[in-house]
Parts: C-alpha cells; sequence; structure tokens
C-alpha cells in the first residue's frame, strides 16, 4: 500500500502494565503504563521533569506519585487523575515515535483491554483527540488478530498483566460471545509468587516490581529448563535462593483457568468449526513468552482432538502492530465521517 | 480478474467496516446494537447447564447425607433442612433449629418478597458489576441455603496500620486510624447481637502485611470477611462509597461437566464430589459478590441522609490479593474519602464512626437475613404441603 506521505499513521496499544506505539513512518516504541508526577516542588526540582514514565517512574517512586492508569479493578479513581494520566502516556509515545510534527493529518487506531474500558472508549477518543485528527478504538485481542491476520477460524489467547484475554475469529467481528476475559494473568502470576516466595523466604526482601521481574526473567510451567536461583537480600546481605518450585507453581496457577476457558468458548461452535479453531490458537502478549505454555496448552487440548497452538513472533508490538495496521487499512470514507 | 476473488473471500472489508461502525455506534452517531442478556445465546446455555449441575448436586448432597460410612460433611447445619426441602421430605428438628435466625424473626413470608435472591442466569458471568442485578429479587433457590454455608465466623480487617498509615486526609487523619476505630464499632456492636464469633485481624495500631491476614482468616475458619478501608481521591470533588468482592478466575467447569452429563454419561462419585467442591466455589464467589451488594446498599442509602451528593461507585470486582486468598465470601468496602475536607472532618467524630460501623453492620445483618429466612421459609412452604 503506498503510503500518503502527508498522512502519518498509527497504532497505540494501551495495556495495563505496558503500553506501545507502531507508526507508518516506521518507529515502534514502547513504555511500561506507569506515570508519576513528582509529590511538590522540591521533587520535581530534583527529578527536573514534570511526569516521569515506566521505569524511570518506578525507579523515584518516593517522590513521586504514581498511576497505573489502566490496571483493572484497582483504578482506585475512575476520575480526572487517572484519564491525565492515560494522556500522559499517549503523549508521550507520541512523542517517543516522532509522530508529533511534520505531517497533514495523523490519524490513530487505539486498542484498549477488552473488558476493563467498555465504557470508557469515549473517554480514550476524548483523550486522544488532541493528538490525532482521526482517532477509532477497538479492543484487545482483536487487533491483534487483525495485525496477525488471523482473521477465521482462529483463536487468540492474550495474556496481558491484568487479564487474559479470549477472542474467536470467524471472518467478521468478534461479538460479545466470541469473547472471554479472566482475571488469571500476569498480575495473577506475580501475587501468587510474592506470597509464595514471603511464605518459604520470610527473612528475604523484596518488592512487588523484584518479583515481576524475576518473573519476566524466569518464567515457566511443566518441566523445569534449569533450577531458577535468584539473588534476594537478606537482613541486607545479597543471598542466593531457589525459586524453582515457587515460579513453576506460580506460573501454573493461571493454566485451568485458561485451558477451561478456551474449551468452553471454543465448545459453542459447530464441530467443523471447533477443529479448524483448534488448530489454529495463537498466543499472545507478554505472558505468551512463559517457557513450555504452548507445548502444555497443545498437550492439555489435545484432549478434545488434535490443535496447534503457536507464539506471536513479537509479543510487545503485537496490539500496536495491529492497531497500525487497521489505521493504515481503513478506507479514507471511514476516517472522513467518523 | 474479479471472477476469482470474490469479495467475501477477504474478511479484512467485513473487520474494517465492523471498527468504523463500532466507532461510530460509540460516538452516538449510530444507534447502539445490544443484545439483552436472555436473548444471548450463550446465557441460556448458561443457565440451563447450571440447573443441571444444581440439580446434580442435590443428588450427591443427598448421597453423602444418606450414606451411613461416608463421614466427610460438605456442609454444616442448615444442609440438610434445605436438602429435605429440595427433596420434598420434612426436616429433622435439628435441622429446623439450625435453620433459625438468630436475630429477631419477622414472618418469613412476606419478607421473603423483598429480598435479593440470587438468578440462576447470573453465575459464571463476570461483569456483573451493577449489584441492582442482585438485588432485583425473584423466586429462585440460593444456592448458599441450598449449600448450608453456615456462618459462625465474622473476621473484619481494619485496613492498613503500623508503618502503614493508608491515605492521610488534609488535616492528618490516617486511614488505619479511622479503619480501625470503625471495626471495633462494628466487633461490639454485633457482639451484642449474638451469635457470631467476630474477630478482628488486628486490635491495635500494628504493621500487618497481606499474607498475615490472609493467614489470619484461615487459622480462625472465617465464614464471613469483610476489610475496612477509606478511600483516597484527591482529585474528587464528592465522596464516593464503593465495595470490592475477588473471584477467583472463572472457571468453566461446572459447565462443563453438566454439558457431559447432557449426554447422559455416568458419573463416579468422585466426580460428583468435584463438581459439588466446584459448586462451593462458585457459591463463594456469589456470596461474595451479594455481601458486598448488601453492605454497599445499607452504606450508602444511609450515608445519602446526612451527605445528598455523595456517590454510589457500587460494586466491583478486583483483584485484591487479601480478598483474592480468603476461600470464603469476602469484601473490601471504601467507607468514606478521606482526602474529602468534609469527610475527614465528620470522621474525626466518633459519632459518626460509630453510625458508619452501624450502617456495615446493617448491611451484614441484612445478608445474613436472607440467608436464614429463605432457609426457614423453604421449610416453612414444605410444610404448606
Ligand atoms: N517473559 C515473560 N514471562 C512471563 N510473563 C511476562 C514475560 N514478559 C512479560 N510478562 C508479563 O506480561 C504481562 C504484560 O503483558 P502485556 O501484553 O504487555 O499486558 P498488557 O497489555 O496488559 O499491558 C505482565 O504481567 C508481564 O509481567
Ligand atoms: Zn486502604
Amino acid at each position: 500500500m503506498s503510503e500518503n506521505k502527508e498522512v502519518l499513521n498509527i497504532g497505540i496499544d494501551l495495556g495495563t502494565s505496558r503500553s506501545a506505539i507502531a507508526a507508518s513512518n516506521g518507529s515502534k516504541e514502547w513504555v511500561e503504563s506507569y506515570v508519576g508526577w513528582p509529590k511538590d516542588f522540591i521533587a520535581q526540582k530534583v527529578l527536573g521533569k514534570p511526569v516521569l514514565f515506566g521505569e524511570e517512574a518506578l525507579e523515584n517512586r518516593l517522590s513521586l506519585e504514581i498511576f497505573r492508569p489502566l490496571e483493572r479493578g484497582v483504578i482506585k479513581d475512575g476520575s480526572e487523575r487517572s484519564e491525565a494520566a492515560v494522556k500522559e502516556l499517549i503523549r508521550h509515545l507520541i512523542q517517543m515515535a516522532k509522530a508529533d510534527n511534520g505531517y497533514k493529518q495523523t490519524r490513530a487506531i487505539v486498542g484498549v483491554p477488552a473488558e476493563s474500558f467498555k465504557i470508557n472508549k469515549l473517554a480514550i477518543k476524548r483523550l486522544v483527540a488532541d493528538f490525532a485528527d482521526a482517532i477509532m478504538v477497538v479492543s484487545e485481542p482483536f487487533s491483534v488478530a487483525y495485525g496477525i491476520n488471523a482473521l477465521n477460524n482462529a483463536m487468540i489467547i492474550d495474556i496481558g498483566a491484568g487479564t487474559t484475554d479470549f477472542c474467536i475469529m470467524h471472518g467478521t467481528m468478534p461479538s460479545e460471545v466470541d469473547q472471554r476475559t479472566i482475571l488469571a494473568a500476569g498480575d495473577y502470576i506475580d501475587q501468587q509468587l510474592e506470597m509464595m516466595l514471603h511464605e518459604r523466604y520470610p527473612k528475604a526482601d523484596f518488592t512487588p516490581t523484584m518479583v515481576r521481574r524475576m518473573k519476566e526473567q524466569y518464567s515457566f510451567v511443566g518441566e523445569p529448563p534449569h533450577p531458577v536461583m535468584v539473588e534476594l537480600p537478606v537482613d541486607g546481605k545479597p543471598t542466593m535462593h531457589d525459586i524453582t518450585k515457587e515460579m513453576r507453581q506460580a506460573c501454573e496457577s493461571i493454566l485451568p483457568g485458561m485451558v477451561e476457558t478456551t474449551l468452553d468458548l471454543i465448545a459453542g461452535f459447530d464441530p467443523e468449526f471447533q477443529k479448524k479453531v483448534r488448530n489454529n490458537i495463537t498466543l499472545a502478549g507478554g505472558g505468551s513468552q512463559i517457557r513450555g505454555l504452548r507445548e502444555y496448552l497443545e498437550g492439555a487440548l489435545r484432549e478434545i482432538g488434535p490443535c496447534r497452538v503457536s507464539v506471536i513472533s513479537d509479543p510487545l508490538f503485537g496490539g500496536a502492530a495491529g492497531a497500525l495496521a487497521l489505521a493504515v487499512d481503513m478506507p479514507d470514507e471511514y476516517w472522513e465521517k467518523n | 480478474m474479479w471472477l476469482n476473488r470474490r469479495r467475501t473471500e477477504n474478511p479484512k472489508t467485513a473487520m474494517l467496516k465492523g471498527v468504523y461502525l463500532d466507532n461510530m455506534r460509540m460516538s452516538g452517531k449510530l444507534p447502539q446494537e445490544r443484545p439483552t442478556l436472555l436473548q444471548r445465546p450463550l446465557f441460556r446455555k448458561t443457565g440451563r447447564a447450571l440447573l443441571i449441575v444444581l440439580g446434580l448436586a442435590i443428588v450427591s448432597f443427598s448421597f453423602h447425607g444418606w450414606s451411613v460410612s461416608n463421614s466427610r460433611v460438605h456442609a454444616p447445619a442448615a444442609q440438610p433442612a434445605a436438602t429435605a426441602a429440595v427433596k420434598g421430605l420434612a426436616p429433622s428438628n435439628k435441622a429446623m433449629a439450625a435453620a433459625q435466625p438468630q436475630t429477631q424473626e419477622p414472618d418469613g413470608a412476606s419478607v421473603m418478597e423483598q429480598i435479593p435472591i440470587w438468578d440462576f442466569d447470573l453465575p459464571g458471568d463476570q461483569k456483573v458489576a451493577d449489584y441492582n442485578l442482585l438485588l432485583s429479587g425473584n423466586d429462585h433457590i440460593r444456592l448458599s441455603t441450598l449449600f448450608g454455608l453456615d456462618v459462625k465466623t465474622i473476621i473484619i480487617d481494619p485496613g492498613h496500620g503500623g508503618a502503614d498509615p493508608g491515605a492521610i486526609g488534609l488535616h492528618g487523619i490516617k486511614e488505619k486510624e479511622i479503619t480501625l476505630d470503625v471495626a471495633q464499632r462494628l466487633k461490639e456492636s454485633m457482639q451484642k447481637q449474638g451469635g457470631y464469633n467476630i474477630l478482628l485481624t488486628r486490635t491495635e495500631d500494628r504493621t500487618l502485611s497481606l499474607a498475615e491476614r490472609v493467614a489470619f482468616a484461615k487459622e480462625h475458619k472465617a465464614d464471613l470477611f469483610i476489610s475496612v478501608h477509606v478511600n483516597s481521591l484527591p482529585d474528587r470533588a464528592v465522596n464516593i462509597i464503593e465495595t470490592y468482592y475477588f473471584g477467583p478466575p472463572l472457571t468453566s467447569d461446572t459447565l462443563q461437566l453438566a454439558e457431559q452429563e447432557n449426554k447422559e454419561s455416568h458419573y463416579t462419585i468422585r466426580e460428583l464430589d468435584a463438581i459439588v467442591q466446584d459448586i462451593g466455589n462458585t457459591v463463594k464467589r456469589q456470596e461474595s459478590a451479594r455481601l458486598a451488594a448488601s453492605i454497599q446498599d445499607s452504606l450508602f442509602r444511609n450515608v445519602k441522609h446526612h451527605d445528598a451528593k455523595v456517590k454510589d461507585f457500587g460494586i466491583k470486582m478486583a483483584p485484591f490479593v487479601v480478598l483474592s486468598q480468603i476461600e470464603v465470601p469476602s469484601v473490601l468496602v471504601e467507607i468514606s474519602c478521606l482526602t474529602q475536607k468534609n469527610e475527614e472532618k465528620k470522621l474525626a467524630s466518633a459519632e459518626y464512626r460509630a453510625q458508619i460501623a452501624s450502617y456495615i453492620e446493617e448491611g451484614v445483618g441484612n445478608y445474613l437475613d436472607v440467608q436464614h429466612f429463605k432457609t426457614l421459609s423453604g421449610v416453612k412452604q414444605n410444610e404448606r404441603k
């Protein structure tokens, strides 16, 4: 498709834990979905910035008021402050992607978490309006599916931070009955792991962020590829801890819900279609990187017949790339009327 | 070339149009297209499947009830009465006694009409965020009654404490102080009612991890768990009240099994047990939602008399660790907003805190009453026959 130089298309994936952008100028960027404002004037002076994002925000958490604005359920305020945080996040992504100047027209497709934002898509549209001339909002896993061209006889399982979203594609826009959301996802694993580690190593000192990073580095299900050893401070002294068992248990805690939901969702369709879908399941989202997950699911689902599960090649940008593809493919007339 | 490329072969076109129409609808430029719950085939399936599971569960309970050698008790106290009621058998005296409400006893039958009752079409739906759905009653029998979830021990958990002050108001009032005081008042006045063992996770200003709170609930065999908190919403212009409950990720195990039964397969006792076990979890989730709804309803209704502008944020599912790990109905109630200057002032008065405690008590009381009346009414209806 030839690109009109005056138009910039962008795809944004607003995630509970990470947000990403992909633009038709070729840029691809992501940031952890944390937004922090300096707590007071002094903090702002020290930090030298009015607002911080992602990793940097987390590192300076003590002098910041931190928001994870898209976090499900724990958005304590569905309020102005959360909205402001979402807006800052979008502004930041757009600046990172150098999508903020020199274009006559900017068109954005924004992917938002399937469940949590049902009522807030309009708010998202409003928040993006300052940065783009035309905006459409879509639900995640749908944009992921579009991006990898899994439009028919396919199923996407998007394992994010707050939720795991299931979506069956059968050649039309997925409706409510084609989708399911469960809370067994990345944050849930983190919670489990944290609890188990506290239990087993009461003296070890660690934060939820450390737990998440450990998971991201060593996550696995099934037989351990190798022992998982991590260094945790005990009374200030770095000490090695074996967390193999806990890592496995925590990661496996999301499996029953995933298998059941998958089976249940597939069971709603006619047998011929079921067979096709079973052979075209794609894991997406950060959680798709859990080692052994693909094999485990194939094994678990084989009970009902042969099946094939694959993992998306670029989990970090699956949503953003799909949204960009949608923006690029979207006919002008639809943009104009929207 | 157009002949060998039928347009329907490319679903992209349909998708793009779908996205466009969706967004038009969102902005109100097209009429909404939203099927009601009952029109959706999946919901009908869910409801039907649950009924089948329920039937199975009753059979299973009856089995356990009559089997002499089986010493494993799934459900204490009220369960035999409920089972008997459903099966059309006269309940034993003991069961009747167990079903008596401990509090004063209005006429069960007339109260019945207003009591919230769980609707079978709803279990399995994660999206029950609107507690009106829960409160709009019908005549279905509540699962908890059938299963005799008999509440004996109620644990109240004052949020935060010690090194963790929680929210802090403009005048320096700390969430941990308010939660402890309200929790203590709640405990005292509920204890006066008698019949329940009421425990606090902390009775002084000390640091308590979530894991410790969970451990406490487990150790003391909590039947209900109520965590008390005060909101902090610096950017809100009004006071809001909200109550959270946790559902572990939903499983569709029960449905799966019910579907199989539909195909006339035969169960082993172990499988029946598994179904019951799983229904137990469903009940916990439902009961958490109902407890949350009942507390939220009472708290909001009463606070509205003090503050006409207070906002009802309803009940919500949330992955709070403290709720996730406790395997009995558990809720987290945000009783007020400490960041509201007015609220902070009010919360500073012992009288207001006592009132808040009494509103929560009313909510818990209503929740418990429904359970008792329902059991009782099941028995009464049975007697009438
Ligand atoms: N290698 C990994 N193994 C397991 N989990 C991971 C890994 N990398 C990222 N995650 C988890 O994936 C989740 C984020 O996935 P993502 O798709 O970005 O979610 P969201 O869209 O909700 O922000 C987080 O819980 C993160 O910890
Ligand atoms: Zn709190």
